[in-house]
């Protein structure tokens, strides 16, 4: 296994790296560059870091997870609010619509360059069952909220899950499963604190949750993931200290944050 | 002839991608498959499926192995049009509410996506890494090719070579890999799968002509939308590229690009495109690829395949809808 700084320096030179691909020249004028959620990077680059693979696959791989993982949370961008009339918002719909075909375009390119077809395989079966999840979620108006959580489960983690069953490492898939969704929790704590809209942010509000009812309802699907999570920590688990630094921090926060909410 | 009735002989074969394809969308999620269907049962020429087949028969053709790469093209093709829609914002496909009209654009998005990875889960039976090499470039190229169509909207100054790049990926490239990997999924040898490239790369670039010279020259009914959509969407494509040489056309669709949406100005702008020569020098242009097709097809070796992508060169040249 490599040292924390030599994972550290993987993580920045793959951000580096994508955020090259991700420019193109156009684009990059009229939308805003998008986010890459270096905790995801962290989960890839840790995982791959402990298989025995040539290093330009492990690159193709991390590369391809998450220009696709950014194909889709781009295209989570798109408006549905009606732009007849306005040029500006259509040309900007128009470009989010674009950047996401893209980036999923290059996800493929890279893996049939290296020649890893099989991982291409997995990898759509991920999209497939993400955007299932997506739907579900977006279209699932009445259905009980521990569907829906579940169905964001899968959208946060079906790429980690299906690269750590890909390589059979099945004690790392529980992890960066849970990890993931922690992740994806947070994320969805962060947009609701400032405000911005997301798919099951939208799915709360939607079934008359108000904003204290979705932090909540948040929380309350955290427990088991941060005990899981805390598990790994305490147990001889083997994994990189960068990743541990940050997983401690992740369900610290969390349950610093909830314990708040309850006293609040 | 009718376009069906020339590649009769691969119905068999069509009828089984049309299944593979019906099956390949669904899912457990009922929306997903409801707008999936919804597209494909809009129906569609499926050229890109007939000429995998046909390419295909200049190697061993195994429909077990063949299907592969006719479902996944196929798929893509569907995908692109489901966010093109989005792009476009239009209402109607083929006559019928587009996914994003029925639905919305967050459910035109997924489905979009859900549509592509079946594409790749499909094509990665395909165990030929050239092959894979061959269809990701040109999704690559197909999005730039798009984004490209963006940038250069409503722009009156672009010349003849940045239309010519423009259709190239947007819609030529996808007919030539549908050729080039139905040949090289049949183990066709190198030569011939690049001499097919060059087939469809020809008739593609004829095929995207005359779709832009249609626009101009068909009729609501037979086009599925208005008349002249492409202009009003600001794209300018070969007959408005010919047509704006005359200054005093020029100064009109300057006009029209600057004001509201006025129907007695478009009217005049299409009337003014099909008096002038503009749709004559594009047929032409359409029919300079053809040709280049129909040389590409003469060092081909004979089969019934080749006289039938004779025949389908030909009528994408004189199509009228």
């Amino acid at each position: 296994m490599m040292s924390v700084k030599t994972i550290y320096d993987i993580v920045a030179n793959m951000k580096e790296q994508l955020h090259v691909e991700l420019s193109h020249p156009y684009v990059k004028k009229y939308i805003h560059h998008p986010r890459i959620d270096e905790n995801r990077l962290l989960y890839m680059c840790s995982f791959l870091d402990t298989l025995s693979m040539e290093e330009e696959k492990k690159n193709s791989s991390v590369l391809s997870v998450m220009l696709v993982q950014t194909a889709l949370d781009t295209h989570d961008l798109v408006s549905t609010q009606n732009v007849s009339g306005n040029e500006g918002k259509l040309h900007e719909r128009q470009l989010v619509v674009l950047a996401g075909d893209y980036y999923s375009g290059l996800y493929y390119y890279y893996l049939a360059q290296s020649n890893q077809l099989n991982l291409m395989k997995v990898i759509a079966s991920a999209i497939k069952e993400i955007n299932i999840a997506k739907i579900h979620i977006y279209n699932n108006r009445s259905t009980n909220p521990h569907d829906v959580m579940n169905s964001f489960l899968a959208a946060e983690s079906s790429f980690v899950r299906c690269l750590c069953d890909y390589f059979e490492r099945e004690e790392w898939k529980e992890l960066l499963k849970h990890a993931a969704y922690l992740n994806g929790i947070l994320k969805q704590l962060k947009s609701l604190q400032h405000k911005e809209s997301t798919l099951l942010l939208n799915y709360c509000k939607q079934i008359g949750m108000n904003q204290e009812q979705i932090k909540e309802y948040l929380y309350s699907y955290t427990q088991q993931s941060v005990n899981i999570v805390r598990g790994y920590l305490r147990s001889e688990f083997v994994m990189n200290e960068f990743l541990r630094e940050h997983l401690d921090e992740l369900t610290s926060s969390l349950e610093v944050l909830k314990n708040v909410v309850g006293e609040g | 002839m009718k376009l069906k009735m020339m590649y009769a002989f691969l119905n068999t074969d069509i009828t089984l991608i049309e299944k593979e394809l019906e099956q390949t969308v669904h899912t457990d999620e009922t929306l997903i498959t409801d707008a999936s269907l919804h597209l494909l049962q809009a129906g569609g020429k499926r050229i890109r499926p007939v000429f995998v087949l046909l390419a295909a028969k200049f190697g061993h053709y195994n429909i077990d192995q063949i299907k592969h790469v006719a479902v996944a093209l196929e798929l893509i093709h569907m995908a692109s049009l489901v966010h093109d829609d989005v792009i476009d914002d239009a209402d109607k496909r083929r006559g019928k509410p587009t996914i994003k009209a029925k639905w919305d654009n967050r459910i035109a998005m997924y489905t979009g996506d859900y549509i592509f990875a079946r594409a790749l889960e499909v094509m990665s039976e395909v165990k030929d890494v050239e092959a894979h090499k061959i269809l990701s470039n040109t999704m690559v190229e197909l999005t730039l090719g798009e984004i490209e169509q963006i940038k250069d909207k409503y722009n009156l100054n672009q010349n003849l070579r940045v239309y010519l790049r423009r259709i190239k990926r947007k819609t030529a490239l996808l007919i030539a890999a549908s050729c080039q990997l139905g040949a090289i999924a049949a183990g066709a040898p190198e030569d011939i799968h690049k001499r097919l490239f060059w087939f469809g790369y020809y008739v593609g670039m004829s095929f995207q002509i005359t779709d832009d010279i249609l626009d101009f020259i068909s009729s609501e009914e037979q086009l599925g939308k208005p008349v002249g959509s492409d202009l009003l969407q600001g794209n300018i494509t070969l007959p408005v590229l010919y047509a704006i040489e005359n200054a005093e056309f020029r100064d009109k669709v300057e006009q029209l690009f600057e004001r509201e949406y006025e129907q007695e100005l478009i009217n005049e702008i299409i009337s003014d495109i099909k008096s002038s020569n503009a749709i004559e020098r594009s047929f032409e242009m359409s029919d300079r690829y053809l040709q280049k097709a129909m040389s590409i097809l003469e060092e081909l070796p004979p089969n019934k395949a080749k006289k039938t992508l004779h025949q389908i060169a030909k009528y994408i040249g004189k199509r009228k809808f």
